[in-house]
C-alpha cells in the first residue's frame, strides 16, 4: 500500500524564480527502502521537506498538485503530528543538538519527553538505542562538546528512539570525516534490517546501491528515473544525467560493450564478485 | 553501557545540600522577597543584615569563593562612588557633622550615611541574588517552572540562550585567533580594532542566525510542537510542608518592610 | 497555520539575539574598545521579527548578566524599549537607508537617556547615581551653579545618560544596519518583518 503519494507536486520557493519541483509524481510504500540520488540542487532536499510536511508548513511558497501521506493531503496535516509519523535527520550535526540538555542521555530522550512517552518506558527506549546505536559510551558526555561524528550518531539516537514507522535521511554523512561517515553506515545498516519506510537522499552512490530496494533519481526538480534498484543503477542512461552509478555497474556496462557481458550488469561488489566467480 | 547512570534518572534531582536542594521557586520567592524588602527599608543596616544572611548560606552550600568574588565586584566600587558622589554633592551643606580629614578633603556625616545607605541596600539586593544564582542551576529552575504550567517553549528560549553564548563565544575566539593568525591587528589604534570587529562579528552572527532554520526543523523532528502532555526524564522532588513555611516567613519579611516603609514616611510628614 | 509557524522560526532566533548581545560586549572587551555594544541583537531580533521577541531577547540578557551581578536586573525595562522602538522603526523601513539608521541612534541613545535616567533616579533615592555616567553628570551640576531642583537635576541626569550612550548607539545601529543588509531572501522570508528588507526585484517574482 503506498503510503506516501505525490500526484503531479510542482513547488516553488517564496521569492525565487525557479520551481524546485516540477511536475513531480511518485509514491513510497510502506517497509520499503527508498534512495534518492540526483545532482545538487535537483530537488532531493526540497522533495524531504515536501513529506516532512516542512512545506508547506515552514517553507511558505506555491504549491501545486497533490501529496497524500497516509491518505490525507499534507495541508491538513500538522507538523506535530507528523512529527510522530516521520522521523528526520539531516545533514548538519551542529544544528540537530537541542542545545537545551546536559547529558547525551538527555538529548537522546527529549523527543520522548516532547511525545509523553511515561518515564519508566522512556529510560528503557533510550537504553536500547544507545545501546542499539552504539553510543552507550557517551551517555554521561555534554552533547554539545561532542564531535561532529558523535552529534550525528546523537541525532540519529534521539530520531530512532521515537520509533517512528518512516524515516527520512537527507545527505547524513555529507559533513564527516570517514571515521563518522563509517559509523552513521553501520546505524543505516541496522534500519535496514528494521521494518520502517526509509527515504535516504545520500551520494554515496555505494551505499544507496547496498541498501536500497528503489532508487529515485532527481534533476532540475522532476523524477528522472524510478524504479527497482538494480534496474535503475544499471540503466545507460543514467550516464547521461549527471547522477553517478556505481564503479562496479560501470565496469559491468564496459563489459557488455567489449561484447563480453556478465549474466547480468552488477550494482554492489558482492554480487559482482559472485557474477564473476560463476561465470569461471 | 554505564546502566547505573541510566537508572540514575529514577531518582529526583538532588545535590546533597540543604540550600541547594531547595525547590527553584521556593529560592526565587525567599531571594526576591528579601531582595526586595532591602529595596523597600532602603538603609544599611538591613543592607548589612542582608550581606551577612548571604554570606552564612554561601559558605553553608559552599559557593562562598564565586559568592565574595562577584559581591566584591559589585561592593567595592559602589561603595567607594556613592560616598565620594555624595561628599561631593552635600559636603558643604550647613548643619554637616564633620567626621574625618583626608588629606585636607573634610567629610562629613550626613552625606556619608546618605552614600552608605544607597550602597548597601543595592549590595544586600545583589547578595541574595547572588546566592540564589549560585545555588540554583537554570534548567532546575525551568523545570520547576514547567512544572507549574509555563509553556516548554520559554524554557527553550533561556536555556538555548545559554548555550547559544557559550557556542558563540567559542567561535567568537577562534575567529579572534584566526584574524591575529592572518596578521589583522586586534592592538594598535582605536581605528585599527574598530576595523577588526565587524569581520569578527559579522560571520558569527550571520552563520549562527541562519542556523536557526536548521534548529526550527531539528527540533520540530523532536516533536517540539507536539500539543498534550509533556513527560520529564528529570523530575524535582516534591516540596516539603517546611520550605512552604520558609516562603512564608520570606513573606512575611516583606509585608514587614512594607509597613516599616509606610510608617516611617507617614512619620517624617 | 502558516502563519503561526512561521513565527516560531522567530522565537528560535531569541537564543541567538541573546548570544549577540554578549557576544558584542565581548569582543569590545577583547579589543578595548571604550563602548559596550550589548543591544545589538535586540535590535537586529526586534526589527526582523517584532516588538515581543525584541523586548525577550532584552530581557533574557539582562537575566542572565544578573547571574554575576544582579543589579542588571533594574535596567532590564532599557533593554526591552530598545527591541520595541527597533520593531517599529523597522516596520517604518528606517533600517533600509544608511543615514536614517544613523539617525536613528539619537533615538535610541533618547530612550536610553530617559528610561536609564528614571532608573538610576529611583535606584539612587531620586538623586544623581554613581556610575560612569557621573563623570559627566557632576561637573556638568556643578558648572550649572549646582542647582537643588530637582526637575533640572533630573534633565541633567537625562543629558548624562543620553551623551554617554550616543557614541554606542551609534556604532550599535551602524552594525545592525550592515547585518540586516546581508541576510539571505529566503531567511528573510520567514520571519515575521523579515519581508521588509527583500528588494523589489525579488518581491515581484512573487507576484507573477
Amino acid at each position: 500500500m503506498a503510503f506516501i503519494e505525490l500526484k503531479n507536486v510542482s513547488y516553488k520557493y517564496p521569492y525565487t524564480k525557479n520551481y524546485a519541483l516540477q511536475d513531480v509524481t511518485c509514491s513510497f510504500e510502506k517497509g520499503k527502502f527508498y534512495g534518492i540520488i540526483g545532482e545538487n540542487g535537483g530537488g532531493k532536499t526540497t522533495l524531504c521537506n515536501l513529506i516532512r510536511g516542512l512545506i508547506p508548513h515552514f517553507y511558505l511558497g506555491k504549491l501545486t498538485g497533490e501529496c497524500l501521506i497516509e491518505g490525507k493531503d499534507i495541508r491538513e496535516w500538522n507538523t506535530a503530528e507528523l512529527s510522530s509519523q516521520i522521523g528526520y535527520v539531516f545533514q548538519n550535526p551542529f544544528t540537530q543538538i537541542s542545545g537545551i540538555k546536559s547529558t547525551v542521555f538527555e538529548e537522546v530522550a527529549i523527543g520522548l519527553e516532547n511525545l509523553g512517552v511515561p518515564k519508566d518506558e522512556m529510560i528503557e527506549r533510550v537504553i536500547d538505542v544507545c545501546n542499539q546505536l552504539d553510543i552507550g559510551h557517551l551517555i554521561r558526555n555534554n552533547p554539545n562538546e561532542l564531535s561532529g561524528g558523535q552529534r550525528q550518531r546523537v541525532a540519529f539516537a534521539s530520531i530512532i528512539a521515537m520509533d517512528t514507522d518512516t524515516l527520512v535521511i537527507d545527505e547524513p554523512t555529507s559533513q564527516l570525516d570517514p571515521e563518522g561517515t563509517e559509523n552513521v553506515f553501520k546505524i543505516i545498516n541496522t534500519l535496514k534490517h528494521s521494518n520502517k519506510t526509509i527515504i535516504l537522499v545520500e551520494h554515496k552512490i555505494d551505499l544507496i546501491a547496498e541498501f536500497c530496494d528503489e532508487i529515485l533519481v532527481m534533476e532540475n526538480g522532476t523524477v528522472v528515473f524510478n524504479g527497482p534498484a538494480h534496474e535503475v543503477l544499471t540503466k545507460r542512461e543514467l550516464l547521461d544525467h549527471k547522477a553517478s552509478i556505481p564503479e562496479v555497474a560501470r565496469f559491468g556496462l564496459a563489459m557488455e560493450d567489449a561484447g563480453k557481458p556478465l549474466p547480468r550488469v552488477p550494482v554492489t561488489m558482492d554480487e559482482a564478485y559472485k557474477l564473476i566467480k560463476e561465470r569461471r | 553501557m554505564d546502566k547505573e547512570f541510566a537508572y540514575s534518572y529514577n531518582d529526583y534531582v538532588k545535590y546533597g545540600n540543604g540550600f541547594k536542594d531547595l525547590n527553584p521557586i521556593s529560592k526565587l520567592i525567599i531571594a526576591l522577597c528579601l531582595g526586595i524588602s532591602s529595596c523597600i527599608i532602603h538603609t544599611w543596616q538591613f543592607g548589612v543584615v542582608l550581606i551577612v544572611f548571604s554570606t552564612i548560606i554561601a559558605i553553608y552550600s559552599k559557593v562562598f569563593s564565586k559568592y565574595i568574588k562577584s559581591l566584591l565586584t559589585i561592593a567595592i566600587p559602589l561603595l567607594l562612588l556613592s560616598s565620594i558622589m555624595r561628599q561631593l554633592q552635600y559636603g558643604h551643606m550647613e548643619g554637616n557633622t564633620p567626621i574625618f580629614n583626608l588629606l585636607g578633603w573634610q567629610w562629613y556625616k550626613e552625606p556619608f550615611v546618605a552614600g552608605m545607605d544607597i550602597s548597601c541596600y543595592i549590595i544586600g539586593f545583589s547578595s541574595v541574588l547572588l546566592i540564589y544564582f549560585l545555588n540554583t542551576e537554570m534548567r532546575d529552575l525551568m523545570l520547576a517552572l514547567e512544572n507549574r504550567g509555563v509553556s516548554h517553549v520559554t524554557s527553550y528560549i533561556m536555556l538555548s540562550s545559554m548555550q547559544s553564548i557559550i557556542d558563540m563565544k567559542k567561535s567568537a575566539d577562534t575567529i579572534l585567533e584566526s584574524q591575529k593568525a592572518r596578521g589583522i591587528e586586534t592592538d594598535g589604534n582605536i581605528i585599527v580594532r574598530m576595523k577588526a570587529f565587524f569581520p569578527t562579528l559579522g560571520p558569527i552572527l550571520l552563520s549562527a542566525m541562519s542556523g536557526t532554520e536548521e534548529k526550527a526543523i531539528a527540533m520540530d523532528a523532536r516533536a517540539f510542537s507536539h500539543e498534550g502532555g509533556h513527560t520529564y526524564l528529570r523530575v524535582l522532588r516534591p516540596i516539603p510542608v517546611w520550605e512552604y513555611i520558609l516562603d512564608a516567613l520570606a513573606i512575611l519579611v516583606l509585608i514587614g518592610s512594607i509597613v516599616f516603609a509606610v510608617l516611617r514616611a507617614m512619620h517624617r510628614i | 497555520m502558516a502563519k503561526k509557524e512561521m513565527n516560531k522560526l522567530a522565537w528560535f532566533l531569541v537564543p541567538i539575539g541573546v548570544a549577540v548581545n554578549f557576544i558584542g560586549g565581548t569582543i569590545i572587551l577583547l579589543l578595548k574598545l571604550p563602548i559596550y555594544l550589548d543591544s545589538i541583537g535586540t535590535i537586529i531580533v526586534g526589527a526582523l521579527c517584532g516588538a515581543w521577541p525584541g523586548v525577550i531577547v532584552g530581557l533574557i540578557s539582562n537575566i542572565l548578566t544578573a547571574i554575576t551581578s544582579p543589579n542588571n536586573l533594574f535596567y532590564a525595562p532599557l533593554n526591552m524599549a530598545f527591541g520595541v522602538f527597533a520593531a517599529y522603526l523597522s516596520k517604518k523601513g528606517v533600517f533600509k537607508k544608511f543615514i536614517p539608521t544613523l539617525l536613528s541612534s539619537l533615538g535610541f541613545a533618547f530612550i536610553g537617556g530617559v528610561i536609564g535616567a528614571l532608573i538610576t533616579w529611583s535606584l539612587w533615592g531620586f538623586d544623581f547615581g554613581a556610575g560612569t555616567t557621573a563623570i559627566v553628570v557632576l561637573p556638568l551640576w556643578k558648572a550649572l551653579g549646582s542647582p537643588e531642583n530637582q526637575v533640572t537635576k533630573f534633565f541633567i541626569q537625562v543629558l548624562g545618560e543620553f551623551s554617554c550612550d550616543l557614541l554606542d548607539k551609534a556604532v550599535t545601529v551602524i552594525v545592525c544596519y550592515f547585518i540586516l543588509k546581508a541576510f539571505p531572501t529566503r531567511f528573510l522570508s520567514k520571519l515575521p518583518l523579515g519581508p521588509v528588507y527583500i528588494s523589489d526585484e525579488e518581491k515581484a517574482l512573487e507576484e507573477e
